[in-house]
């Protein structure tokens, strides 16, 4: 079901796909609000999408072609990569091409727009992706903000609930979050 | 003629622990003998590193650890993720069923005597099964989770078909939630401050009296609702409804049933369940001569950040009261 039927669909149920894995605001310390991007609340299962590990920028024989951002989605088990139906990085401001991401896990790499052929390939949900974004002389010393929009399809969970429900789509579980990070000189 | 209900714990209720990476597998596993319970279901999605197709390493390291700590393994929860691909919306029922075969090939690797699926996998697919689940000898059950229920169209097709073909080896594993009689706290909470003061008092006067979804949804149309607020309702409302709960359907199903789900979220004083009758249904259990396991499973962790150990102790010393153990 392409983006634009299923948005459709969703109207007909007034915008249902939405997981009940939503996050409620708790009693721990308060998301980061990024003055333009929107407020993300507290993961429902605490586990912040955006890691502070393993930012900074690589180096390919010395010159510096980029920089990595690790990633993990907040759930209770693993995702298949098929299921990411949204994705975008911004780095301060500005959407990162997608072709010049690489994302890779387990042991591989993949085109953004390869992701949704990886049915095969599990996120264990121990496991940080990474991102590693082609970018010569990598990101300036200091604080950048990461947005991420990462909403990824609930494979066993369907609206409506029955199985035999014809039409039906999965609910979406959406990762998406913000965070600053800082690169050190 | 009284069985003897066993209890255990699924490692599902240690989720928080797990992600946030405070109890390695092996410390669950651990931990759950150090509950006190003789039996461990693991999940196998959150829990088996590889799964649906772990290596021989991974079967050989879980194997280690569930024999260290003295415990059994009774159930490998699977999941029928009939939504996995992109190019199609559904799996087809012969992938499915391929799933489906597979989790009872791991299972039976891992010493798990019982599978279980979900009700995605179908009723089709679950006839298909059943004879490869009698080869295995693992049972394929499909867990009745909460809003399915007993007197559901698609339960009682599940039940057709047990009945039909009378095999130990497929059947349910009915979750305690099915049988909440109150609306569960947590979500009460998370849609007061989700949704306006207005839609809240109608959807929770609503659940009180177990008004269908459809009709709730149509009232707050009525009442000019965002579609966010209705769709923040929608998937909350099966844990918000309220109605006595149906032990005579629980009786029905409970020939076909070979594990259950002992749900939790929030405890009252004495470690009884908020909203689920915890103790009316281990005695419903008890009587009909079940001697299968209960597997308890804490899942206020998918709400709020709680120690789920302390939480565990004070279900499981009551679930024992309960069964008079």
């Amino acid at each position: 079901m392409n983006e634009m039927n299923r948005k459709e669909f969703l109207e007909t149920l007034a915008g249902v796909a939405v997981s009940a894995a939503l996050a409620i605001p708790s009693s721990g310390a308060p998301a980061e609000s990024p003055q333009t991007a929107p407020t993300p609340p507290v993961p429902n299962l605490g586990v912040e999408p955006i890691c502070e590990d393993g930012f900074g920028n690589y180096s390919v024989n010395g010159q510096v072609m980029g920089y990595t951002i690790r990633i993990r989605h907040n759930r209770y088990r693993s995702a298949i990569l098929s299921c990411v139906e949204e994705f975008q990085l911004k780095v301060d401001g500005q959407a990162v091409d997608p072709l010049d991401i690489a994302f890779c896990l387990n042991n591989k790499q993949f085109m953004i727009s390869q992701l949704k052929d990886q049915y095969t390939e599990y996120w264990n949900i121990l496991d940080k992706a990474e991102l590693r974004v082609q970018k010569p002389g990598g990101l300036a010393t200091g604080e950048h903000r990461i947005d991420l929009t990462l909403r990824i399809r609930i494979p066993y969970i369907t609206s409506p609930w029955t199985y035999g429900a014809k039409p039906h789509v999965y609910n979406l579980h959406d990762n998406s979050w913000s965070r600053k990070l800082t690169i050190r000189g | 003629m009284a069985g003897k209900v066993k209890l255990g714990i699924t490692l599902y209720s240690l989720t928080r622990e797990f992600i946030h990476y405070k109890l390695s597998l092996e410390d669950c596993i651990r931990t759950v003998a150090e509950l006190g319970v003789d039996g461990v279901e693991i999940v196998g999605a959150q829990s088996v590193r590889g799964y649906p197709w772990p290596t021989d390493e991974t079967i050989r390291s879980i194997r280690a650890m569930i024999d260290k700590y003295k415990l059994r393994l009774i159930c490998y929860s699977g999941n029928a993720d009939r939504g996995m691909r992109s190019d199609k919306l559904d799996l087809s029922a012969d992938e499915l069923f391929e799933y489906v075969v597979n989790d009872i090939r791991f299972a039976k690797k891992l010493g798990a005597p019982v599978v279980r699926q979900q009700h995605n996998m179908t009723p089709r697919v679950m006839e298909r099964v059943a004879p490869w689940a009698e080869k295995y000898k693992v049972k394929v059950t499909i867990e009745m989770h909460n809003p399915m229920s007993p007197t559901d169209p698609e339960s009682m097709e599940f039940l057709r078909i047990f009945e039909k073909l009378k095999s130990p080896y497929i059947g349910f594993t009915p979750d305690f939630g099915s049988w909440a009689e109150k609306a569960n706290p947590l979500h009460v909470a998370a849609l007061k401050q989700i949704v306006r003061k207005e839609v809240f008092d109608y959807v929770i006067n609503a659940g009180e009296k177990n008004t269908p979804v459809e009709a709730v949804v149509q009232g707050l149309t009525k009442m000019g609702a965002t579609p966010a607020e209705i769709a923040t309702v929608r998937s909350r409302y099966y844990f918000l409804a309220c109605r006595p709960a149906d032990l005579d359907g629980l009786k029905r199903i409970l020939p076909y049933s070979a594990h259950f789900h002992g749900k939790f979220h929030v405890l009252n004083d004495d470690g009884s369940d908020v909203a689920i009758p915890t103790g009316k249904l281990l005695s419903v259990l008890r009587d009909s001569g079940y001697d299968g396991y209960v597997s308890l499973e804490y899942e206020g962790h998918a709400s709020v950040d709680t120690d789920a150990v302390p939480i565990l102790k004070r279900h499981l010393a009551y679930c024992r009261k309960a069964l008079g153990t």
